[in-house]
């Protein structure tokens, strides 16, 4: 969507026509829910990370400043969410599990985690992406599957570049060799996907 | 350029991420060793692989109606006043704050050790029990008499004074 009409139909938001912002985000609606996916490795939760973000677009608005692209700003909130999200399901999964649980499903040799994430539908990318740390798989996510450049992604993470390149030289190397030891297929059929 | 530096690159290199003086250097090394050209090209097919994966991947979307009661709930909300101070990063702001108090404190107890107190030294000087501890001043008075005392075992320095009569007034009461 053009910078201009992004800017017009954000104006309207603001002025009360709160069916403008439909028309704002839904060029961003798959991205983001797709972003949102990879991110928190799990289709209810990157629902619910996508709603909490246009929520937040849509109350901030008036925040945005209009010069700037809309898309990294949503994005950024985005991130934020997906954070805030991680930090809260890890608390809670402190809090609920008692001692005696926890001790079983280590001898068990799974933990809350694993369980959660058996319940879905893993992808190759899905399990490459497992081998990265949390920073390392937002800026991989951004930089080489959203596409955004080093600046943008940046600007999104609300980091230095230099910290950026770091990350995305380390993620870039974890998943040459994720793949070279899981999916070898994958570099011989490659422009069959 | 060494193979040991162009690997450091080479993942910035494939993504066209480094400045073209940098890109300039890997590029000429990659066209003498053939060893660093293949890591370079399976960095490049993997990173191809991993987007095509990606395009490829479903990834469950809202139904219209899902979507539209979405839409219609945030709707509903309010749009917050615009927060004035909404740009300011408050981490420089906290560390400059943390710096000024630091450096705040340092000045006044470095102010606070170099500054005499007479009045302390004087009545240091008078009471027996704070002259063990007072460091050895010279007499107030010219025909006051002073007498040091060191122990050897604790290097514990007692310092009596007297007056011109060897009498130490105040130590009886």
């Amino acid at each position: 969507m053009p910078n201009d009409q992004e800017k017009e139909l954000v104006e309207r938001v603001l002025n009360g026509d709160s069916e403008a912002f439909s028309l704002l985000v839904e060029p961003y609606r798959r991205p983001l829910l797709g972003l949102a996916y990879r991110i928190t490795r799990n289709t209810e939760d990157a629902k619910e990370v996508a709603q909490e973000t246009f929520l937040r677009a849509f109350k901030y608005l008036r925040n945005f400043d209009a010069d700037k692209s809309f898309k990294n700003w949503i994005y950024q909130i985005l991130v934020h969410a997906a954070r805030n999200f991680r930090n809260k399901q890890a608390r809670l999964e402190i809090l609920t599990m008692s001692e005696p649980l926890r001790e079983m499903a280590t001898a068990a040799g799974e933990n809350p985690e694993d369980r959660r994430q058996e319940k879905e539908l893993r992808s190759r990318l899905m399990d490459c992406l497992d081998v990265l740390s949390p920073r390392e798989r937002e800026v991989f996510l951004l930089r080489d599957i959203e596409e955004l450049n080093i600046r943008e992604s940046a600007v999104v993470l609300k980091c230095s570049t230099v910290s950026v390149r770091v990350h995305l030289s380390a993620a870039r190397k974890k998943i040459k060799k994720r793949i070279l030891d899981k999916y070898p297929s994958l570099l011989e059929r490659k422009n069959e996907l | 350029m060494n193979c040991k530096r162009t690997a450091k690159y080479l993942a910035l290199y494939v993504g066209d991420e480094l400045s073209r003086r940098r890109s300039g250097r890997v590029s000429a090394h990659l066209k003498a060793c053939s060893a660093c050209r293949r890591e370079a090209g399976g960095l490049a097919a993997t990173l191809g692989a991993a987007k095509a994966l990606a395009r490829a991947e479903e990834v469950t979307d809202w139904s219209e109606r899902e979507w539209n009661v979405l839409m219609r709930h945030i709707a509903s909300a309010r749009i917050e006043r615009k927060k004035i101070l909404a740009g300011v990063s408050w981490k420089p702001v906290l560390a400059g704050a943390m710096a000024l108090l630091l450096i705040a404190s340092g000045t006044f107890f470095v102010v606070l050790k170099k500054s005499p107190t007479p009045g302390v030294v004087q009545i240091a000087l008078r009471t027996p029990s704070q002259i063990l501890t007072a460091p050895a001043q010279p007499p107030i008075r010219g025909d006051d008499k002073s007498k040091t005392i060191v122990s050897k075992e604790t290097d514990l320095k007692i310092i009596w004074f007297y007056n011109k009569n060897f009498q130490g007034e105040d130590y009886g009461k």
